[in-house]
């Protein structure tokens, strides 16, 4: 949504018009890229063609995150996928033996690396899409593929709200633990006195929030102009392409049986 | 006084406001409760890290979704409001890796859940308690990967640990454990509900935004 860049300065970068330095990739590429990486490590396996699948969509989501400016978090992530890599194949060969193939340390040790090889890096995705985008720039490319207003507008507003509700969260926990209400006083306690009032104040901010974007003339007969530059780069091919040959791939394979 | 208003230039704005269907306001509440809904989900999810709950997370969920399902009933007033918030919520778990039949489900159910509450006339509280059950199910949609990659997953150990183990593993988590989770989700969304209706009157209507 259009009214997001100016009602909150901190969370998003101001967007520079009509000069696009360096790499940028169109918000439509990053969502192709999400649901094929989600194809890719879903539909791979746990044999060793499907380790490499999952490392290869990995590593571009690492790459990218670094790119971003997130190396932390990139290397952090890497670390643990490859520490559950390591685990997975040490399973096969030496772990169960040791652990007792039914014992309950052996199955959760499974289900944690699992999590991590199948579900981790598509949310790993997933937050590379909302930290490096706009909502304005989201809302630009989407019109752009003539998708109605009802799919584009919930879409952003939930987009936009996420930062806000870190933001409210914060502010609630800090005034009940000045009030002595903490996790000691039980999860009804808990519910009653944060969740209510984070409730109640989103909810006053949808209200501000949806009177600013019918100001802005969402939802009007007119079509909106933007002056976010949104297209499609040799970035964006190459990264698109690269990333639908391992969807590609998984698919046939899934399909021949490997 | 009124005749006058609808007379002024300020007329054609009202009657914006009252076109019927979804306006702009409606989006953004569903946008609105669609993100409430997530936090409670994710704050649950977070619990499925204990490996029972992997499988049982969507009974506190149902139980606590109650009270920001609750509200959102009182604030849907036409048709499409509650399916376009199951479609969210099925797209937002797509794109963190779900799999798509969870969009299926949250699709279906949300429609579901629309048309009791429409038998209501979105007025009535126990059509909102039974909408709230259904629309609760949505969840199994992004469970069931779990279920069928169970299988897929324990299968390249026939070879390594004998096809008694594997089966074991495999039936741990399949067939009746689906089916409670199903009647645990109905059971805890009721009570959810229940307790969402109380916490209408307590607070929300109180703060003036039921």
């Amino acid at each position: 949504m259009a009214g997001a860049s100016s009602a909150a300065p901190a969370a998003v970068e101001p967007v520079v018009l009509g000069a696009r330095e360096g790499f940028w990739l169109d918000p439509r590429t990053k969502v192709a890229m999400l649901v094929c990486a989600n194809v890719t490590l879903l539909a791979s396996g746990y044999s060793p063609v499907g380790f490499a699948l999952k490392s290869a969509a990995v590593a571009v989501a690492v790459a990218l995150l670094a790119q971003a400016g997130r190396r932390a978090f990139a290397f952090g992530f890497s670390a643990a996928f490859l520490a559950s890599l390591v685990l997975e194949l040490l399973n096969e060969g030496v772990l169960l033996e040791a652990l007792g193939a039914t014992s309950p340390l052996a199955v959760l040790l499974r289900l944690v690396t699992a999590m991590v090889l199948s579900f981790l890096p598509g949310t790993v995705f997933a937050y590379y899409l909302f930290a490096t985008t706009t909502v304005s720039e989201f809302v630009a490319a989407f019109e752009r593929l003539r998708l109605p207003q009802k799919v584009i507008i919930p879409f952003a507003v939930v987009f936009r709200f996420f930062p806000t509700v870190l933001e409210e969260y914060r502010s609630i926990r800090d005034a009940m633990h000045l009030r002595g209400v903490g996790w000691r006083c039980g999860p009804v306690a808990m519910i009653e006195y944060r969740l209510v009032p984070l409730i109640v104040s989103l909810v006053k901010i949808g209200d501000e929030l949806s009177a600013a974007s019918v100001a802005r003339g969402l939802g009007g007969e007119a079509r909106r102009t933007s002056r976010c530059q949104v297209g499609f780069g040799a970035a964006d091919i190459a990264l698109a392409a690269l990333m639908l040959a391992l969807a590609a791939f998984t698919m046939t394979k899934g399909v021949l049986g490997w | 006084m009124e005749k006058a208003t609808q007379q002024a230039p300020r007329g054609a704005k009202r009657q914006i406001e009252q076109k019927r269907g979804i306006g702009v306001r409606d989006l953004v509440t569903c946008a609105v409760f669609a993100v409430i809904y997530f936090v409670i989900f994710f704050a649950c999810g977070c619990l499925g890290m204990i490996p029972i709950m992997a499988y049982l997370f969507p009974l506190p969920l149902a139980l606590v979704s109650g009270i920001s399902q609750m509200l959102f009933y009182t604030k849907v007033r036409s048709f499409g409001m509650v399916t376009i918030m199951g479609a969210l919520m099925g797209l937002l778990t797509f794109l963190m890796g779900y799999g798509p039949i969870g969009l299926g489900f949250g699709i279906v159910c949300g429609l579901v859940a629309d048309l009791i509450l429409k038998a209501g006339g979105y007025r009535s509280v126990k059509a909102a308690i039974a909408s709230h059950c259904v629309f609760s199910l949505w969840i199994v949609g992004t469970q069931l990967p779990m279920w069928i990659m169970t299988e897929a997953y324990f299968e390249p150990y026939r070879a390594s640990q004998g096809d008694a183990y594997v089966d074991e593993m495999i039936s741990l988590v399949s067939g009746g454990m689906l089916a409670a989770d199903l009647a645990g989700i109905v059971v805890c969304a009721l009570v959810g509900a229940f307790i969402g209706t109380k916490v209408l009157r307590k607070h929300f209507e109180r703060a003036g935004i039921a």
